[in-house]
This record gives C-alpha cells, structure tokens and sequence, in this order.
C-alpha cells in the first residue's frame, strides 16, 4: 500500500510540452482516475508514474520515496495496459508468474498467490492457455490478475476497457469497482470514459492540455465544475452553454441574451466577483431544461423560444436538440413527449440550477462553504439510508 | 458471373499457371534428365524426360571421383558462421532500430539501405586485396568475413521489420514487472522473435549458401571450394563432366529447395516485413 | 581430417575474436557512458548497434576508403606481389580515371558502350520482371483448385541455387544440343515461312549473349516480383472492390484504379531494390560468358568491372572503374527518390 505524490511534474517530447506542471497526491488505498479527452496528457502521466518514461522536471513520489530515476522495476508498481501485453509466448500461469520469478520471489508463495488472484478473477479454469486462446475479457481479467500476484504498492490501469467491446466494458467496469473494494489498494486509472471516471473513482483528476483542471469527488466535479472544460467533458449529453452578459438590476444579478434575461440566484454566482456588464457563458445540464409546457415546481424563468431541430428516442427519455438565438441546445424531455421536427417550443432554464463562467472559463461559483445543496443532500441520504 | 463465362476464365488461369509453371521447373528438370545418360550418350538432341537407358552412374562418380563432401562441409561451414554471427550482431541492432530514437538512427538506417547499393564488385576488389595484404585468401575467413557484410545488413533490416510489429506494451510490461529494457528483450522479445530469426537465418544461409562470385575470387585452393565452385568446375564445356555436373547439382539443389519451399510461407511474410514495407 | 580440424580451429578462433571484439567494444561504451552521461537513453541502443557499425565500418568504409587509395597507384597483377610483400606503389594521379573512359576495361566496349548496354539491361529486366510478376500474380490471386501447388512451382526459378539454374539454362542454350536451338529447329522445319523470317538455331553464345542473359536473368527474377506483389495483392481489402462495382467500375477500371495505386506502396520499394540488384548483377552474365574465351556482348559495368579486375588483373584501373560506377548508381538513385516522392505527392 502506498500513495503517490507529483510535484510540479512536467514532461517534454522534443519542443512539444504535453504536460506542463502537474501537481498530484494519490492517497493510500485510493482510486484515483485520470480522465479527459485523448490527447490530454493522461497517459503520459500514468508513465512517468510507472517510470516508462522520464520526467524532463518536478519530482515523483511513491510512498514518500522519491523515484525520479528509479528504474520501473524498482517502483514497486504493477501495471494494467490497454491492450493487455499478455506474453504471447507464455501460457497464463507463467504469465502470472513472471513477475514473481523475476522478484524472486520464494517458489513456495507462488502457487498460493496465483490461485488466490485466479480465484478472485474467475480465471482458474484459463490457467494452462495461451493468451491468444482467450476472448477480449478473460485477456483483461489475466491482465489484471498478473497485476495482483505481484502484490505491488500501487496499481497502474492505462485504458484497461478501451479494446473491449460496450457490453463486456461495462461487466468489467463493475468487476474492477468490486476488485478494488476487496483489496483495497492504491490505483491510479486512466480513462477517456467519463462514465468509468464517474463510476469508479473515489477521485477524479480530470485533465486537458496537459494541466490538471480539477481534482475532486465524482460529485463534486459533476456538480461543482471548476471550469467550462470540466463542465462540458464530464455528463451526458454535455451541459448546454449560452453566451451572454449580466447585468446589475438593483441588488441581484441577470443573465442577459438576445432579449431574454433572468435572475441568477446568489449560491450559483459570486456576487462579489461579478460586476454589471460582465460576459459570461451559462451553463446549465439538458435535464435542467425543460419545455414550458410541461408541469413543473421550479418555474422561475422566462421562457425562451426554440425550434425543434432533431429528436433523439432513447427509450427512457428523449434528447431533443433545439436551435435557440443563443446557440445550440440539448433539452432532455420525458419519453412520452410529443414533438417533432420543426415545431416551435418554448424552453425554461432551471436557474436554480445554472452554472456561470467568466470569459476565461473558470466558474463564477461561490465558495463551498455558503451552500453546497447537493452534496449536503446526498450526504443526507447516505445517512437516511445508513 | 454466368457459368459459361466462369469456366472459360477459371481455365484461362490455370493454363496460365501451367504455362509458367513449364519454363519455371524445365530447366531442373533436364538436369535431372541429363543426370541420368549414360555417359556416352550425353551429347544428344534427345528431348526425353527420361532417358530409354537410364542410369546412376554420373551420381556414383561425383561421390567416388570428386571432393563433393568437402565442398559441401566448405560451404556449410562458411554458411553457418557467417549467419550466426551476422544474426547475433543484427538481433540487438536491428531491436535498437526498432524501439529507439537516438543521435544517429536515421542515419544508420540510411547507412544501411545504402550498402545495399554498394555493387559488389566494387567491394570485392579492395576486400580481396585486403585479404592478399593479410594472407586470408584461401582460408575460410576471408569469405566469412565477405559474406558478413551483406548478412548483418539484410538480417538488421528484416529484424528491424519484425520488432516493429510486437507492441512496446509488452516490454514495458517486463519492465514493470520486474527487469530491465535489456532485459526485456532478452526474455520476451527474443524468444518471441525465434520465427523471424528462423526466417533471416535462412535468409542469410540461402544467400551464402548459393553464392560464387566472391568465392570465386577468394578461394583458389580445390580443397577448400564450396560446393558452387565445385560444381562449376565439373561444368567444363560438354565433356563428359556434363554428366557429373548435373548429377551433383541434383543432390545440391533438392534438400535446398525443399528447405526453402518448405518454409517459403515464412520467408516471404519475413520479407514483406522487413525488407519492402520497411 | 586434418583439413577439418584445422578449419574447426580456424574458424573458432575467428568467432572467439569477434566476440573478444565485441566485448571490448561494449565496455568501452558502457565505460565511457558511465564516466560522462550516466543517466542517458542512448547507452542501450548505442551498445547494441556498435557492433554491427563497427563491423559494416572495418568491412565497407575501411575497404571503400582503400579503393579510393588503390584509385591512384598503378596497382596489377605485375606489381601486387611486390607490394603484398611490403613494397610501395607507384602514385599515378588521375591516370586510371581518365583510362576509364578512354580505354576498354577488356578487349572490345568501351565506357559509354558498357553503360548503354547497362541501363538497357537494368530497363529490360526490371520491366518484364514487373510484368510478369504481375501476370503471375493476378492469376495467382484467384480462388482456384492446387494454388499451394503453384504457388510452389512458381518459386522454383527462386528457390534453385543460381549456379545451378544459370548453368542449367547455360545447357539450354548450347548451339547444338541446348533445347532452344531444337525447338527452333523443329519450328523452322515446320513452318519454313517462319523460317524465311530468320527464325531458326541461332549462334546463343557469341552472337546473342545479350539476349541470352536477359531471358535468363528475366526467368529467374520473376518470382520474386511476383511474391512481393501477390502480398500486395492479398493485403488489399476486398470492400474496395465491392465498392468500386457498386460504383460501376469495369475490371479494367478496377484494375486501373484499385490495385495500381493500392500495389504501389508495396511495389515501389520492390522496384527500387530490384534495380539496384539488377544493375549490379554480376553473377548471371559472369556465369553464361565469364568462361575462357567468353565474348564480351553481354557484359554491363559491373561485369566488365569483374573481369577487369579478376580476369586481367588491372587493380588500379578497376578500383577508378568501381568508383565511376558508384557515383553513377548514386545519382540514379537520387534522381529517382526525388521522382518518386515527386510522384507520390502526385497521387
């Protein structure tokens, strides 16, 4: 067990800075996952962690020992890769055993380790065959069971659900989540998949160009974006966003866009950094939207009006992507909703609900002390629960 | 397609393949034909497969009168060496050119892809008169060291080809898992490697194997020639050699080819790989 | 026996000498690393391709520098003893270069001769190389009964060791008893209209040894294109070729404007390389006309570089020969990657 510390980490290919200055604690036992769209940096992050590549600055550290120029092996870190890199010429046993041969580690340990992760992982059956003989998932499951006999300090998973097809991506989703309750060990997990992020983590460290954006909770990042980027990559369909400016009328603020204006309440903007005139893009979820007509306990916006430009049955719901003056939008609406192409609606926001970024993206929120509404209550339901 | 039509092409090919097929193997085959006249009767306008006397005779000659199992153990010797020591340097050079960027890949390549324009003949000069300075005509070396210079350049490139086809993860796994890159290849990618190493050794033995044009020059000695010399001797202009000529070529060409075509399938994936799609 | 055991020490001394080498080099590197960039990427991969470079260096850069050297002394067959035994050269200047083109390197062609005969050799062979490769190979790419069987076939003129096959073709060629002047015969008496045409038992190997080495040489390098390009062949997805006929594409047009431009970047290469080895070719000629009182008609650079320096023994002026002939190689080839990057960016 053991956690992991970066430190103003930075990483150069020739001219091309692909991450500028990390800065990371991975606590002990935790499940931290890197997310964000490819190209971001996440991999590379993951191995400088691992020491396949080396850091050009800043400082690593893995249970408080610094390994900038430790060699991978002497990282104690064992690692789940994208496409497996299961040793074709070895059967499965001698795939897990590999690692444990070359740590010398006693013979008589072996047998016991290897069935105990075969038993874990439900691959005792596969023990005797060749990588090539296995599906997709038993790949996997061998790849992270050659990850567990190791017993290493930290676990390292680059993209473990990328080749696997919907399905068995989601069996496996679950599987890790269960694995890591049961062992309970320190994983950082790189991802592109919001949803595995989501599901997963205990944290998420959600990157893009080569900066960390935010590090908080799933809930947190999911409520609390810290900035445009974080808000846009994580939900889905992405949170809608109008450009617009607020305006000052008397004591509160409103948000102002080709005529429509409305009052943004005081736990969604801090008053004391928005000034009148300000621009500002708004945020707000597709199931924050609503059409007008529908029966609803939070009216408190003016209605906008929209065109119908494509439905999208999704049998639980409908997305419904409507043009507004303000730009493109994705209303979520209940399955029964009867619309079609073309027709002329009218949208209300839930402004109680609205997300408000400054021109350079970053969230206009207040502090977390004044009023955290959501997470207070998902607290309070744990507890109800409990 | 309608079935008239489908018939007439699907012959049509395979009178083409035929066709090819009659040239390609003719010649091996008179030379089997020849191989089995008597010796008087190898002067003949005769186009018969097989000759109405057949006989062994000119097989029973090349092993009784010749030094046919001295220039096969040459030639096997020399072969041998040559592809083992061009293999051993080539693995590790051709895997540097594989998984690395460093001061002078790109143009060590190069470097490489023009030996290959270097025409032989003008090697040969210097290298012969090398070998005369160092009195290394007539000894094996002189062709082995020879020989090494195409085999470590051809074995980099089709090496080269072939780690580039096995993923880095698997390294890196090693790595992570508990050795060094060195390591890693020692334990994952060379064994993993034995089917192209298998194909660039056969490579390079095909190659030394059938050469003449350097033996030619390097070796003057008949005791030490290689089979090709050897061969080419018996071929005087249509004396009764002729005869012998054939016979010992028989013997040489079969157990070759069979090797070769048995692992044809291999060879020719080795090639694509390395040598052509680069 | 004793010649084995001799040889066995010979050649393991030899093997133990490399490897005595090798690990010199190595620590050398290893050392050297240690001692100036001990953290350093590169020491791995410079350790592993020293050897092969100072292998290709002593065996290729060491010999080329040599020549150079050779290039300007006076160096034969009446002076080489005397220098193998520690004697000195005469220094002759640019003398062998300028023999290069105006003195034949054996009895008959000249320079210029050689090297029209040379390029139209390298374009003969190359061309119906390519072109029956690629007939070979589009008849191959069918799904018929025995293609294994073929196939097999196919390689022989490949898979046949080139002493072998080039003497037995040698055989073939013979005035009287080579089977290409029979059938010529039999044609002849059969069809004395043919006959009229000059179609009959032709003199191979004197009058038309050209002709001669390049049906050879042709018979012997076609299934090597043809392999390369049924690789090609297979690895073009079929969905290209529904799709074409969706689109309404004939055969020729299919052909046209699937398999040409999808073969190229697997031919192209295999062009390249066949050039240079076609250009540089010594064996098939030397071995049809190298023999005593062989003619000189068939002879390219590169042979007539051969026999210069190992028939006639004129070491110097092969060496300037070598060198006229390298830096010829090196602009076609120049001129021809730019050609054909100019065309890639073409397509």
């Amino acid at each position: 067990m053991a956690n992991v510390t970066l430190k103003a980490l930075r990483k150069d290919f020739d001219d091309n800075t692909v991450l500028k200055s990390i800065d990371l604690e991975v606590r002990d036992r935790e499940f931290l996952v890197l997310v964000g769209p490819s190209g971001c940096g996440k991999s590379t992050a993951l191995r400088l962690i691992s020491g396949l590549e080396t850091i050009t600055s800043g400082e690593i550290f893995i249970d408080g020992r610094l390994v900038n120029h430790l060699a991978p092996k002497h990282r104690n870190i064992a690692m789940v890769f994208q496409d497996y890199a299961l040793y074709p010429h070895m059967n499965v046993r001698e795939n897990m055993l590999f690692g444990l041969k070359l740590r010398k580690v006693p013979k008589e340990d072996w047998d016991q380790r290897v069935n105990k992760a075969a038993e874990l992982l439900g691959i005792g059956e596969l023990m005797e065959r060749r990588p090539r003989q296995l599906s997709g998932g038993q790949r996997q499951r061998v790849a992270i069971g050659r990850a567990i006999v190791r017993k290493p300090g930290v676990f390292l998973f680059d993209e473990p659900l990328s080749n696997l097809d919907a399905k068995l991506r989601e069996e496996m989703r679950l599987e890790i989540g269960r694995l890591h309750q049961d062992i309970r060990n320190t994983i950082v997990y790189v991802t592109h998949d919001q949803v595995e992020a989501m599901t997963l983590a205990d944290r998420i460290a959600v990157m893009d160009k080569g900066a960390i954006q935010q590090i908080g909770t799933p809930l947190d990042v999911y409520h609390r974006p810290a900035n445009l980027f974080v808000a846009g990559f994580i939900g889905t369909p992405s949170m809608n966003f109008l450009k617009g400016r607020i305006v000052k009328q008397e004591k509160e603020y409103q948000f102002q866009m080709d005529g429509i204006r409305f009052r943004i309440p005081k736990d969604r903007l801090d008053y004391a950094r928005a000034h009148d005139g300000m621009q500002v893009t708004l945020g707000v979820r597709p199931h924050r939207v609503q059409l007008a007509s529908q029966e609803m306990r939070h009216r408190v916006s003016v209605p906008i009006g929209v065109r119908v430009e494509m439905t999208e049955q999704m049998g639980s719901f409908v997305n419904m992507i409507v043009s507004s003056a303000g730009g493109r939008l994705i209303v979520r609406c209940p399955a029964d909703t009867e619309v079609a192409r073309g027709d002329k609606i009218d949208i209300v926001i839930r402004v109680g609900r609205v997300h408000v970024f400054d021109a350079e993206g970053n969230s206009l929120r207040p502090p977390v002390r004044e009023a955290a509404p959501e997470s207070e209550k998902v607290k309070w339901k744990k507890k109800a629960k409990g | 397609m309608e079935p008239r039509k489908f018939w007439i092409r699907t012959i049509a090919i395979h009178l083409g393949l035929i066709a090819w097929c009659v040239v390609a193997v003719y010649p091996l085959l008179r030379i089997f034909s020849v191989s089995l006249r008597p010796g008087d009767r190898l002067m003949s306008t005769d186009l018969s497969l097989i000759p109405a006397d057949a006989t062994f005779a000119a097989y029973w000659n090349v092993l009784t009168d010749t030094n046919f199992f001295m220039w096969l153990y040459n030639s096997l010797l020399i072969t041998i060496v040559t592809s083992l020591i061009g293999l051993t340097i080539a693995s590790a050079a051709g895997y540097a050119f594989s998984r690395f960027r460093f001061p002078g890949s790109r143009l060590g390549m190069m470097a490489l892809l023009g030996t290959q324009m270097i025409p032989a003949g003008m090697l040969l000069l210097p290298l012969f008169i090398m070998l005369v300075k160092l009195k290394l005509t007539n000894s094996y070396l002189g062709l082995v060291i020879a020989y090494s210079v195409s085999s470590v350049a051809f074995s980099i490139w089709i090496l080269k080809g072939y780690y580039d086809t096995v993923p880095r993860s698997l390294e890196e796994a090693a790595m992570v898992d508990g050795t060094s890159q060195i390591g890693a290849f020692w334990r994952i990618i060379l064994p993993l490697s034995t089917p192209s190493l298998a194909i660039a050794f056969l490579f390079n033995f095909t190659m030394a194997w059938n050469e003449y044009i350097v033996a030619r020059v390097v070796l003057q000695r008949p005791e030490l020639y290689t089979w090709t010399l050897g061969v080419f001797e018996l071929q005087g202009q249509y004396t009764t050699q002729w005869g012998m000529f054939c016979a010992a070529s028989i013997m040489v060409t079969l157990p070759v080819m069979a090797l070769f075509l048995y692992s044809s399938k291999w060879l020719l994936s080795g090639l694509t790989l390395g040598g052509v799609k680069g | 026996m004793m010649q084995i055991i001799n040889s066995l020490i010979e050649v393991l001394s030899f093997v133990v000498l490399v490897l005595a080498g090798v690990a010199v080099i190595e620590l050398a590197i290893f050392g050297s690393f240690q001692l100036f960039a001990p953290r350093s990427r590169n020491r791995l991969p410079i350790m592993m391709v020293t050897p092969a470079f100072v292998g290709l260096l002593l065996l290729i850069g060491y010999p080329i520098i040599f020549e150079a050297y050779i290039a300007f002394t006076n160096l034969n067959l009446a002076t080489i003893g005397e220098w193998a035994r520690g004697g000195s050269l005469q220094f002759v200047g640019l003398k062998n270069f300028i023999d290069v083109f105006t003195e034949p390197p054996m009895q008959e062609t000249g320079f210029f001769g050689l090297l029209g005969r040379t390029l139209l050799w390298t374009f003969v062979n190359v061309f119906f190389h390519l072109i029956g490769g690629l007939i070979i190979a589009l008849l191959l790419n069918n799904k018929i009964r025995m293609r294994g069987f073929y196939r097999m076939l196919i390689i022989i003129p490949w898979a046949m060791p080139q002493v072998v096959a080039v003497l037995a073709w040698r055989g073939e060629f013979h005035s009287q008893f080579g089977f290409i002047n029979i059938m010529l015969g039999h044609v002849a008496d059969v069809f004395p209209f043919l006959a009229s045409l000059g179609v009959g038992p032709l003199n191979w190997m004197s009058e038309h040894a050209f002709a001669m080495c390049c049906i050879v040489n042709i018979w012997l390098g076609i299934p090597f294109m043809a392999v390369i390009i049924l690789g090609g062949l297979q690895s073009i997805s079929p969905s290209f070729y529904a799709a074409a006929k969706i689109d309404g594409a004939g055969a020729w047009q299919r052909f046209r404007y699937i398999t040409i431009p999808l073969l190229k970047p697997v031919v192209a290469p295999a062009i390249t390389m066949g050039t240079i080895w076609t250009f540089n070719n010594i064996t098939v000629i030397y071995l049809l006309t190298g023999q005593g009182g062989g003619t000189e008609r068939a002879d390219i650079l590169v042979s007539a570089l051969y026999k210069a320096a190992f028939n006639f023994f004129r070491y110097g002026y092969a060496a300037a020969f070598a060198f006229v002939i390298f830096i010829l190689l090196m602009a076609f080839s120049l001129v021809w990657m730019k050609l054909s990057k100019a065309y890639e960016e073409v397509y």
